[in-house]
């Protein structure tokens, strides 16, 4: 960690963390989604909605869900024409096709809400000035990204994270070990990713040879004593860990942390010491 | 190709050929067409704000774009979309926040904490995060805990939660909010306070 003064913590930063990639046994939050629901059988539904009924986060992401599957059902029609209008000037890549004007979406099929309309296309200049609206505006996105990972990331990214601090990853952030430590690690520990019935951990040398992998059902994952005996001091390493579904699916993935032996005093060092 | 007989899939599937094009252009569009309401919809019920929305909403179409390419038809795309859509709302609140604080930072002169106690937190204090969940869960009625989950946890305004939640007291969210924040304190306040932490 730098010398930089770390910010208070607050009651907000403690609920944030408490619930950081989903409290224990929480499913993720698209499970509540109609669609994702309609996918289960009736017990595997009955048991996830007794689960929200008593679980607060799995409760108001069921009500976030909820109002996905909504739509703009309930929302003011000038609201929602208002955004409509925004989004066809500002995101023209998604919004403006090369093409003729298409025909309205059914409904029924699509899932497009019924109140809704299509307007006809702009042209080929509109929309490549367009997409140089839409380069810079994504630079300046990406920019703000980076700006604000540097000043308020915690702990710092990669290379350098922070002696025992998480490195947040895409959404499996790993705990230890990072950075330097003094022994060769017997484990590697993580945060268990709602929704995960496993993991696949790596262990790689920095030119990315993969020195170790494994699948573990939950974290931590014991490093075996012949791998740990490879490991050598003065010599960094990085591992990651990709959270998997029941069928083998990536649910999300960690960044790579990387982590070093601290190297054993040099013998005249040693000695100087020595009274 | 009348694109509207196209399954999401098929529509993805043109929209990131490599060789793009006016096909790919069109697929993108009509992605957009079957589903930009929607987006608005939840948007607006995110923010409770229309500027807010609009803002939330290009933030997600142009997440949308960028990664397109990566979706493997794992899952529904309208799950997929959804799951960017609220990754990007709460890193969009969350980002704010951070703005905030730091700007009442500046103002009040943060007290420094030891940064080995923010890295200990993570690892060491799993058993207090877990006090956390379990105070939400058993101190707190459901609904205030509802409303600080969605609060504090997803980063919503107080007015967008009372509108989310139907919520008919006058003063909506604020009072299940004072009354969470009351339940949690008792438990959690004189602690808090010894980790240099503010309620």
């Amino acid at each position: 960690m730098s010398d930089e003064t770390t910010p208070r913590r607050e009651l907000a930063d403690w609920l944030r963390d408490a619930y950081a990639g989903g409290a224990a046994g929480c499913p993720p939050p698209k499970a509540y989604l109609a669609d994702e629901m309609a996918a289960l059988t009736a017990e595997e539904r009955s048991r996830l909605e007794a689960h929200a009924a008593s679980c607060p986060a799995c409760s108001a992401e069921r009500e976030l869900a909820r109002a996905f599957d909504a739509g703009e059902t309930g929302a003011a029609a000038e609201d929602v024409d208002f955004i409509t209008a925004r989004l066809r000037r500002e995101a023209a890549p998604l919004a403006t096709p090369a093409a003729a004007p298409a025909k309205p979406a059914e409904p029924a099929r699509t899932g497009m809400p019924s109140g809704a309309r299509v307007v006809p296309f702009r042209g080929r200049t509109a929309a490549a000035r367009t997409w140089v609206r839409f380069a810079a505006a994504a630079v300046l996105v990406v920019a703000a990204g980076l700006t604000v990972r540097t000043f308020y990331a915690r702990p710092p990214a990669l290379p350098a994270p922070p002696p025992g601090g998480v490195v947040r990853g895409g959404e499996v952030e790993l705990v230890a070990p990072v950075a330097e430590v003094a022994e060769p690690p017997r484990e590697l520990q993580w945060l268990h990713v709602a929704g995960a019935t496993g993991y696949r951990v790596r262990l790689l040398a920095v030119d990315d040879t993969v020195l170790w992998e494994t699948k573990a059902g939950r974290p931590p994952v014991l490093l075996p004593a012949e791998v740990t005996a490879t490991l050598q001091r003065g010599v960094s390493y990085t591992w990651s860990v990709e959270a998997l579904t029941a069928d083998g699916a990536t649910l999300a993935r960690s960044q790579p942390a990387r982590f070093r032996i601290r190297p054993l005093p040099e013998a005249s060092e040693a000695e100087e010491d020595t009274p | 190709m009348d694109l509207d007989s196209l399954s999401d899939e098929q529509l993805i599937a043109r929209a990131v050929e490599a060789d793009g094009g006016d096909d790919a252009a069109a697929a993108r569009a009509a992605l957009f067409e079957r589903y930009h309401r929607k987006v608005a919809g939840w948007c607006l019920r995110f923010c409770g704000d229309r500027d807010e929305a609009a803002d939330l909403a290009q933030e997600v179409f142009l997440r949308v774009h960028e990664r397109l390419g990566s979706f493997r038809g794992e899952s529904r795309f309208s799950t997929w979309l959804y799951t960017v859509a609220r990754r990007v709302a709460i890193n969009r609140g969350e980002a704010a926040r951070r703005r905030q604080a730091d700007s009442l930072d500046d103002e009040a002169v943060a007290e420094p904490v030891d940064p080995a106690a923010d890295a200990e937190s993570a690892v060491g204090n799993a058993q207090v995060l877990a006090a956390f969940r379990d105070a939400m869960r058993d101190d707190l009625e459901p609904l205030e805990a509802k409303v600080l989950y969605l609060h504090y946890v997803d980063g919503m305004t107080l007015p967008a939660i009372t509108e989310l939640l139907a919520l008919p007291n006058r003063s909506g969210a604020k009072a299940y909010v004072v009354g969470g924040r009351r339940k949690l304190e008792r438990r959690f306040g004189a602690w808090l306070s010894r980790q240099g932490g503010a309620w």
